[in-house]
């Protein structure tokens, strides 16, 4: 345990005094700013059909997806990738931690930095509610898909990051798989196949982000975010012990 | 011979695909049962996305598999709220087991359901449990305001019916009962079995598809109406009633029954008048007044026709005619007497479901039908020649008991409130014969009435959710300053945080 929150508040200072960090900050405010915006702008039309803008923020619209699938990836390329490209993997190796407690502490200053991200956006939800009404379950709902996507993700781009020893190949690596886990639930809109269907439905991000933000929490979407997430974790883990004896 | 590295290299790389293959396989075990065993949680405040407590009933006491196929268009509106209403109630019972078909893409599967289940539309929802099954139409699922039209919006969903419609199928599924009907005899009504272009044989077929249970009944000498009777029809009567039928019907009706008459403008023998079937007296207690009349419609003719054969138009929005009026579909009536609202018992209320055109009257020179012309004693347009009846309580039972107080309604629920009277009345019988019913509206309004007149689902008090929606009105400087907060405020400050930091590790 006191190597996981070693690592963990290691990597986490990393991140806040790093310069990329407060790129990444901005340009992810600029975005979902920018979908706000849009999203408010469009449903203060009459002409348009009324929706909470909550709702609409949450996974309605591809450029929410745009953000997760462009900043996990840069959040997760240098956790391992750079200390091997540095060399200062041989000693956290060789440090009195295992590989389990450095990838546990690694992935959680990533989600701790992640959800950091989110935290701003807090300030729509206050404009919201200051101009309407905030219902706050489905609010929490959407948070809690926006976690679990976001846990998800951030173990594949740990995994990748575990994989290449170049960040940039790293990055592209988790972008590839990303895009994969994104688009692959999709085609349950194109299948024929009743079980085809169900099985790209289970998978299916969008539909889940849908369920969320309208406040629906299912259980199977929990299950699929923490089983994955525990695997791409317990792959990272391995692929850092074979290191070892190669 | 391998070296001891390479052996020991191989051991821990082989060790380790086990592994990997082996948590691989916990992987697909654990989505495997979190797949099949799930819940779902609905965290809206108004607890738009729970089932009511007396859906729950139902699906207690479903102890068979029902297998429900989804007609639908992904795009269209009502999709994602039907589908994840069926998601919770195939989560709360393993004998619903929900089929999406997509009429576009799964063609041979949705031809092959259609031929099945002998659907007309493809934007339907069936439940389908052995030989017995129930269809749900898309239009009666939801309830829209159009008022946004003139401004250029589209239609909006004010109100989602789904549960009380998917509730009210699976009942009726669960108790294997279908809809009871009884058409009276004895008056020289029209007859179900009769083949000919007066039959209503072909009305038969379309209301078996339905799953009503379609009887002919002898009324005279019946002291009461048969228990479980759900509708009875009296089908275009040319003889008068005796007044222990009417008083048994009288009674049927106090007693939560509901009722249609089709009634024909029948020329007295001899001339002068229309026979008298002892109806018109009987229904103005309900606020029905039949009228002696034949009506006419100039302005709305049929070529090849007389006057006397009109088509009217749906009039308002009660469920039996709201199809008809937003297809814009008429129904041809050959010919029909005017019903109209005459004075409704206290609490009751009267509804016009079909109307001539403003031209059209009721003619009462019944003498000399050969030149009709408009008089001043007759019927002035537009003349309703159909009418609903029933208690101005009859609608649901309010929204809030499902919400406010679920534990109080609990499980007993499905047994449900006092069943309200219903009665329609058409000034026409042929509209429903083997000759008319195949013609524009005419099918949809006798199923829609049936359907309505019986309609189990409305007894269950489940009513309408509406969806979560808001309609922000944000001044144009309101907006501009939101513009500013979140496209400038806080990328703003996430700057100032980086410069702040830069600054204090040179430092």
């Amino acid at each position: 345990m006191k190597g996981l929150l070693a690592t963990f508040f290691r990597e986490l200072r990393a991140y806040f005094f790093s310069p990329l960090a407060y790129v990444v900050l901005t340009f992810f405010l600029l975005v979902n700013g920018y979908v706000f915006w849009f999203i408010l702008s469009y449903l203060n039309d009459p002409r348009s059909r009324a929706g909470a803008p909550l709702e609409l923020f949450f996974g309605q619209t591809i450029f929410f997806w745009l953000v997760l699938l462009f900043v996990t990836p840069i959040l997760t390329m240098r956790l391992i990738g750079e200390e091997r490209k540095t060399g200062t993997i041989e000693m956290l190796m060789t440090a009195p931690v295992t590989e389990t407690q450095v990838v546990l502490g690694k992935y959680f200053a990533a989600l701790g930095y992640y959800l950091f991200l989110w935290l701003p956006t807090l300030g729509y939800v206050a404009v919201v509610a200051h101009y309407g009404s905030v219902d706050p379950g489905p609010v929490a709902a959407g948070y809690l898909g926006v976690a679990g996507i976001g846990a998800l993700f951030l173990a594949a781009g740990l995994f990748a990051s575990s994989l290449a020893k170049n960040q940039i190949v790293a990055a592209i690596v988790a972008f590839a798989m990303l895009v994969f886990f994104f688009t692959f639930g999709l085609l349950e809109n194109l299948v024929a196949g009743e079980t085809a269907r169900k099985v790209f439905g289970y998978l299916n991000l969008w539909q889940h982000m849908d369920e969320l933000s309208r406040g629906i929490v299912d259980t199977r979407r929990l299950v699929y975010y923490l089983s994955v997430t525990a695997f791409f974790l317990f792959l990272t883990s391995r692929a850092l012990e074979a290191k070892k004896w190669r | 011979m391998a070296r001891p590295e390479t052996r020991q290299q191989l051991l821990a790389g082989g060790t380790l695909s086990v592994g990997v293959i082996l948590v691989a396989a916990l992987l697909a075990i654990v989505n495997y049962f979190g797949f099949k065993y799930y819940h779902r949680f609905d965290w809206t405040h108004g607890k738009l996305y729970t089932l009511s407590e007396k859906s729950l009933g139902v699906l207690d006491g479903l102890k068979k598999d029902v297998d429900v196929v989804v007609f639908m268009r992904p795009g269209g509106e009502l999709f994602e709220p039907v589908r994840e209403l069926l998601e919770r109630y195939a989560a709360k019972s393993p004998h619903v087991k929900v089929r999406v078909v997509d009429p576009e893409k799964n063609l041979v599967e949705a031809q092959q359901l259609v031929d099945k289940y002998k659907v007309s539309s493809l934007s339907v929802v069936v439940f389908d449990s052995g030989d017995d099954r129930r269809v749900i139409e898309e239009a009666d699922l939801a309830d829209f305001d159009y008022s946004g039209m003139q401004f250029g919006a589209g239609p909006q969903m004010t109100g989602f019916k789904g549960e009380e419609a998917f509730s009210g199928a699976l009942l009726e599924l669960a108790e294997q009962r279908k809809p009871k009907i009884l058409f009276t005899s004895g008056h020289g009504e029209l007859s179900l079995d009769d083949v000919s272009e007066s039959g209503l044989s072909q009305a038969q077929a379309l209301l078996g598809k339905e799953n009503f249970e379609m009887k002919a009944w002898a009324s005279l000498g019946q002291a009461e109406v048969p228990a479980g009777t759900d509708l009875v029809v009296v089908a275009g009567p040319r003889a008068r009633f005796a007044e222990p039928e009417l008083a048994a019907l009288g009674r049927y009706l106090a007693g939560g029954g509901r009722m249609l008459v089709l009634i024909d403008p029948t020329l007295a023998p001899g001339g002068g008048g229309l026979v008298d079937t002892g109806l018109g007296a009987w229904l103005a207690n309900y606020g029905v007044k039949l009228g002696d009349d034949i009506v006419v419609d100039p302005s709305n003719p049929l070529p090849f026709y007389g006057a006397e054969t009109i088509f009217v138009n749906a009039e308002g929005t009660h469920p039996v005619v709201r199809a008809l009026e937003q297809a814009k579909l008429p129904v041809i009536l050959p010919l029909a007497r005017s019903v109209s609202r005459g004075t409704p018992p206290a609490g009751a209320e009267v509804n016009e479901l079909l109307r001539t055109s403003a031209e059209g009257w009721g003619e009462i020179d019944l003498a000399n039908l050969r030149a009709v012309a408009k008089g001043p004693a007759d019927l002035a347009g537009p003349v309703s020649v159909a009418i609903a009846a029933g208690p101005a309580a009859a609608k649901p039972p309010a929204v809030a008991e499902d919400d406010e107080d679920p534990q109080a309604n609990a499980k007993a629920a499905p047994a449900v409130a006092p069943v309200p009277w219903r009665l329609v009345v058409v000034g026409d019988a042929d509209f429903a014969t083997n000759a008319q019913l195949a013609n524009v509206g005419n099918p949809t309004l006798l199923a829609n009435t049936l359907n309505w007149m019986v309609e189990r689902q409305k007894l269950l008090g489940i009513g309408p959710k509406a969806p979560e929606q808001v309609r922000l009105n944000l001044s144009a400087s309101q907006l501009r300053w939101v513009t500013l907060w979140v496209l400038l405020g806080l990328p703003g400050l996430a700057v100032a945080a980086g410069l702040w930091m830069h600054l204090r590790r040179r430092r």
